[in-house]
């Protein structure tokens, strides 16, 4: 497409920069602050746009294995049979359509989220449900960090590769 | 882990619980919020001023001022019939919805109690419930400082990498010398009406805390994340017992102190918005937090300041307690996990709603959940 995604966006952003920033009074520090953070998402937002469906099907993926998981740690239940239904609707999604995707995976997280507040509920978690639960989270609090890098927050952004590493 | 004790889900702190309430209700039917004008700011002051009985008012020299995550806030001079001189002062107001839903009064009650026994700003007015401000708000003298050496020039957010170059030994020996004082504040005698302590030789001090970040999560879901509902499972099971209640800050890190150039010298400790009474374990875990932390080689320096074996050992020389290294790396869960909620909860809500007046802000703050989500699940596995 011309002018492309990147292009626009690359566009806005010098915009802001050489053209916004420099008129607004240094005495307005909300208003310059802002200028600067929207210079910031933007350069991140140009690093994640073209990956953003792939890193929505990780994590969907992801949630698919621990609700397997899951389930096997689960009584007979509706919060099962609930939790097989949307693994089996997971067959037929559309993994092309953003939308879809992020809905699928909301749903399917409310559904984690029920199995692990009421699996053995009173009693301690099972040791094989924490071990899942947390090779999920370890995985997924990765992929987050790679993925929100741009923000230059992250103490441990030395050991963390380029986005694209995530879906090769 | 040891058994699985869920507690009372509803024990919270009376005035947390009214304000978590009031968040509801506020937000329900509420529009996009507008940073306020000047002119509205100067109307609402004088409106609070003329109902605290003060005459021939004048508000000159607004100014918005930035820093921070949640509150609006300004400086002004104010002018009245009473006063000799005009007296620069400084309006903390809340928005719709900010990063944290908290009491302007709670914080009103801590900078009174604590005047004189730390360097706090001293409280002159209060909106408790944002009858004369449209929203509350806290009115405090305007206190002179830097939150971060004007030399640095790098743009920080909400005090995150700061590094205080060549006053670092002098801001560390304060930072941690202050912390201790706070710690041997007696609370007791103080007037705290709008606090609620946790019993002395229970788990009620870190199980108020869970419930209080869990019904926060719970309010302003965006999105499940399994790794935070594990979390509060796991924090539950291994609350440790508490048992002798402190005044923690609740947000004791860079970027929440001034002090004055070039001496270094601390003017204020600010934000006191998330103190509570609890376990001194508490402040020391959130201290020691990595994000809010600066690298130096291998080490992450607690607040920019110093190593985290030198914070802790330096606590226990000036305040005379023993760390249990348990207590503290429960907290560490428990703050890892607290924050992340505030990230991916309370953070995206407000932001997606608009309820702000820094919505870009809190799209950047959550930013951080994944940093705090990635502590969380090292630390739970650690104490497997």
């Amino acid at each position: 497409m011309l002018p492309d995604i990147d292009l626009r966006l690359e566009t806005i952003s010098t915009t802001l920069r050489d053209i916004v920033l420099p008129v607004v009074p240094m005495d307005e520090s909300l208003a310059r602050e802002h200028v600067q953070l929207m210079i910031a998402h933007l350069a991140m937002i140009k690093a994640q746009w073209k990956h953003a469906l792939a890193f929505e099907l990780g994590t969907y993926d992801a949630q698919r294995t621990l609700a397997r998981e899951l389930i096997g740690a689960l009584d007979e239940s509706a919060l099962r049979a609930a939790l097989d239904a949307a693994l089996r609707s997971g067959e037929t999604l559309d993994r092309s359509d953003y939308e879809a995707v992020n809905r699928a995976l909301k749903t399917l997280a409310a559904l984690l989220d029920r199995a692990i507040l009421e699996h053995n509920a009173g009693a301690a978690v099972e040791p094989r449900l924490a071990a899942a639960v947390l090779a999920y989270g370890k995985r997924e609090a990765w992929r987050y960090r790679v993925w929100f890098q741009g923000a230059g927050v992250d103490p441990d952004r030395a050991e963390l590769p380029e986005i694209a590493a995530l879906f090769a | 882990m040891n058994g699985f004790h869920t507690g009372d889900r509803d024990d919270l702190e009376p005035r947390i619980a009214e304000i978590l309430a009031r968040k509801l209700r506020v937000r329900q039917g509420a529009g996009p919020y507008l940073p306020r004008t000047n002119a509205q700011v100067r109307e609402q002051l004088a409106r609070l001023f003329a109902a605290r009985g003060l005459r021939d008012i004048a508000i000159d020299g607004l100014t918005r001022m930035t820093g921070g995550a949640s509150k609006e806030q300004f400086a002004f001079a104010l002018s009245h019939a009473g006063a000799e001189h005009p007296e620069k002062l400084v309006l903390r107001m809340d928005p719709t919805m900010g990063v944290v839903e908290t009491c302007r009064a709670r914080e009103a009650q801590i900078l009174a109690a604590l005047a004189g026994v730390l360097p706090v700003p001293p409280v002159r007015y209060v909106d408790r419930d944002g009858v004369h401000l449209g929203q509350p708000g806290l009115v405090t003298s305007f206190v002179s400082g830097v939150t971060k050496p004007t030399t640095m020039s790098r743009q920080t957010v909400s005090g995150v990498g700061i590094d205080y170059g060549a006053l670092t030994p002098v801001i560390a020996a304060q930072f941690v010398a202050n912390l201790a004082r706070l710690h041997a504040f007696d609370w007791r005698g103080a007037a705290l009406p709008d606090f609620a302590a946790p019993a002395p030789g229970t788990r009620q001090a870190a199980l108020r805390q869970v419930n209080w970040w869990a019904r926060v999560w719970e309010q302003d879901l965006v999105e499940p994340q399994p790794v935070i509902t594990f979390a509060e499972r796991w924090l539950r099971e291994n609350a440790p017992v508490c048992d002798a209640p402190v005044l923690v800050h609740g947000d004791y890190r860079a970027g929440n102190f001034m002090f004055a150039e070039p001496a270094g010298e601390f003017t204020a400790v600010l934000d006191w918005e998330l103190a509570h009474l609890g376990d001194f374990h508490d402040d020391l875990a959130w201290s020691a937090q990595k994000l809010f932390g600066s690298r130096v080689g291998d080490d992450i320096l607690v607040s920019g300041l110093m190593t985290r074996a030198e914070f802790l050992a330096a606590y226990e020389a000036a305040s005379g307690r023993r760390i249990d290294p348990r207590v503290f790396h429960y907290y560490e869960v428990l703050n890892a996990w607290k924050c992340a909620v505030l990230d991916l909860s309370t953070s995206c809500h407000a932001a997606a709603a608009g309820l702000s007046h820094q919505d870009l802000v809190l799209a950047w703050v959550a930013i951080t959940g994944a940093v705090f989500m990635d502590q969380i699940v090292k630390l739970i596995e650690e104490a497997r």
